[in-house]
């Protein structure tokens, strides 16, 4: 009951830098270091609203973590003609102002590792098993159900189709639907077993691609001319239109059913299920982006913003193009996301470098064709974005997103989190991106209230 | 039937046309508080070089500038297009009282037709958005910019997309609106028609 007697006062609490991550989760005002240990400031005892069950909580997590009893809580009084936090911890404990936890925190990011198979399932997201520094994060597997859509197919010889097929690659628009997960040449029960010319069903592309009969009739005619010898069949390079599975089935077992009675659908795994890697060279990389947010967001805590941050990258150069702090309270604007603030610094660096070129009237210079600015750039983030950033990110045609924390009330990427929209990875919409979060040791990251929209 | 609503989408499509003949996607839109447009906003991406500058956040920039956020508590937006996702979140976000919209948005609306952001489970209130005023006028000014564009492009895309479409598909209001609310402001007459689609729908399954 010591906490009650003297108001205002501070405590302070030293523990072993590994477990500052647990106790940072409740806001300390300031960072001390001295040695192996760190120091924690956590405040006024009235102003932040440190209660004896946050005080309790500090001095309970930094018991069970301090199990060989590096923990030493204290608690006192400020000297009262001192305004600055950071003095009255150095009066407190006459410690100095630490000027190195930067280098602090680079050591320990570059020193972290995964968090292994310990974190399997207790989360219920994607990767747990994984022992990647980074896993993928997958939204929620939406179409289970058969959709079939129509498609173009037409009967060739056998001994043409490599030829045939070829051929047609060249010629067909794009098609709208993606038919990689269809078989493209089929030996199937209309064709007679009998004849000694052995016929195969060709897939074509989808009728979306091409919707005229006459436009398929004028791509499949001149297949005609790869036949040597003649065969009597009228069925030959006549175009029919057949329904096939619009998108892979989730199971093998599903993949067999759906191929009864429709075209057949080559099963090749489901990539939903399979958790791919990141090579190592770009879970480096971003481990030195991740050491650069920890400083923007100490400054964002510094000058009282939200503590988020995020950089944009260029993966080719390996530059960083544009970061940014969230400042929706310094701009008054619950807007200024700190995603949305890089992607319009990005703008800015372009237009001003168009601006530049004009007036130079150079002509030799690249000329600017880029449509989208930030195409195939990357986002490395602290926080699972907002569906707003997302959709930002959507817009811009980002490649990559990297970032360190779910935010599961607000954030539009998770399949746990909000309503579960996965917005990287919605098919409806014109452009999807790759998303990547942290599987690693715990970051110190800043206290962010759960229903911050990141 | 013509509202007050019709008068403020009339405004917003002004702005529209202001962002057309600004080589813009024309999209506008204004904000109304209190009866009174307190601000306006165009599409601004082509000039900005920032995909992210619809007409939308250049209202919201607006009124940030000489009112508190909380101003969009008791503020109505109107928009030629439906607000795009990251729009919907924004104005979730800002916790906007209403939406009124031109055309759907099938690319990527936030307002019921890619994803409902507007009304689902969420960390702000969620806000109601009501599609259909002036729509045809806002579908005829996007079609004639794709035209345009298509014309400009260096490799002109297929004689079909090159022809000035001016039929409209019926817009399915109970994709949007709750139905206890679509008599109240499309009129006895816009139920009717939803009740009839509905039935033959069902009919056909």
């Amino acid at each position: 009951m010591l906490f009650y007697s003297a108001p205002p006062f501070w405590f302070c609490t030293s523990v072993c830098n590994c477990f500052v991550s647990k106790i940072l989760r409740k806001r300390p005002l300031r960072l001390g270091s001295s040695e192996h240990r760190i120091f924690i400031l956590v405040g006024p005892f009235h102003q932040r609203g440190c209660t004896l069950d946050i005080a309790s909580y500090y001095f309970t997590a930094a018991r069970i973590a301090g199990t060989s009893g590096v923990m030493s809580p204290s608690v006192g009084t400020p000297h009262p003609e001192e305004s600055s936090d950071a003095v009255a911890l150095e009066t407190y404990l006459h410690h100095k102002e630490p000027h190195n936890h930067h280098h602090r925190r680079r050591v320990s990011i570059a020193g972290l590792k995964t968090a292994g198979s310990a974190k399997a399932g207790t989360d219920g997201t994607d990767g747990g098993h994984s022992d990647r520094l980074f896993v993928q994060v997958k939204s929620k597997h939406e179409r289970t159900e058969l959709e079939l859509i129509d498609v173009w197919a037409t009967i060739i010889p056998a001994k043409i189709a490599t030829t045939a097929v070829s051929q047609l690659k060249q010629k067909l628009p794009k098609d709208p639907n993606s038919l990689h997960h269809l078989r493209r040449l089929v030996k199937d029960d209309i064709l007679p077993k009998d004849d000694s010319t052995i016929l195969l069903s060709l897939l074509v592309c989808s009728v979306a691609a091409v919707p005229s009969e006459e436009d398929i009739k004028a791509l499949l005619d001149p297949l005609r001319e790869l036949v040597q010898i003649p065969i009597a069949d009228e069925r030959l390079f006549v175009p029919t239109v057949r329904r096939a599975p619009s998108f892979p089935a989730p199971t093998k077992e599903q993949s067999k059913q759906w191929s009864e009675g429709t075209w057949p659908i080559m099963w090749r795994g489901n990539p939903h299920l399979i958790i791919t890697e990141l090579p190592d060279n770009d879970e480096d990389s971003y481990k030195s982006n991740l050491e650069e947010l920890l400083d923007l967001t100490e400054r964002a805590h510094n000058d009282g913003e939200v503590p988020i941050a995020s950089i944009i990258t260029d993966p080719e150069t390996g530059k960083v193009i544009a970061s940014s702090i969230d400042s929706r309270n310094s701009s008054k604007n619950p807007l200024s996301h700190s995603v949305m603030s890089c992607i319009a610094k990005v703008a800015k660096l372009e237009y001003a470098r168009r601006q530049e070129q004009a007036a130079n009237l150079n002509p030799d210079q690249d000329p600017p064709t880029q449509a989208y600015l930030c195409h195939n750039l990357q986002v490395i983030t602290t926080h699972e974005p907002c569906a707003m950033c997302c959709m930002a990110m959507v817009h811009s045609r980002i490649s990559r997103l990297v970032y360190v924390k779910n935010l599961p009330r607000s954030g539009g990427i998770d399949r746990n989190s909000g309503p579960g929209y996965g917005i990287h990875y919605n098919k409806q919409l014109n452009w999807q991106f790759e998303c990547w979060r942290w599987n690693g040791e715990e970051i110190l990251l800043y206290d962010v209230d759960e229903s911050t929209n990141a | 039937m013509s509202t007050k609503h019709h008068e403020y989408m009339a405004r917003a499509l002004r702005m529209a046309n202001l962002a057309f003949d600004s080589d813009e996607v024309p999209v506008g839109c204004v904000y109304v508080h209190d009866g009174e447009i307190i601000a306006e906003g165009m599409n601004d991406t082509n000039r900005s070089l920032c995909g992210t500058r619809h007409a939308e956040f250049l209202g919201i920039e607006h009124i940030l500038q000489t009112n508190p956020s909380s101003i969009f508590e008791e503020t109505d937006l109107y928009v030629t297009v439906e607000p795009c996702v990251m729009c919907a979140s924004a104005l979730r976000q800002l916790k906007i009282r209403a939406v009124y919209f031109g055309c759907a948005n099938d690319r990527f609306g936030g307002c019921g037709s890619v994803l409902r952001i507007n009304s689902d489970e969420g960390v702000e209130r969620p806000y109601p958005a009501y599609p259909g005023f002036y729509r045809e006028e806002a579908i005829m000014l996007l079609r004639r910019f794709y035209l345009q564009e298509n014309e400009k492009a260096p490799v002109p895309k297929t004689k079909k997309s090159r022809e000035l479409k001016t039929d409209f598909m019926p817009l399915d209001l109970g994709r949007y609106v709750p139905r206890s609310e679509i008599e109240q402001l499309y009129g006895k007459d816009a139920l009717a028609v939803l009740e009839a689609q509905t039935s033959t729908s069902k009919n056909d399954s």
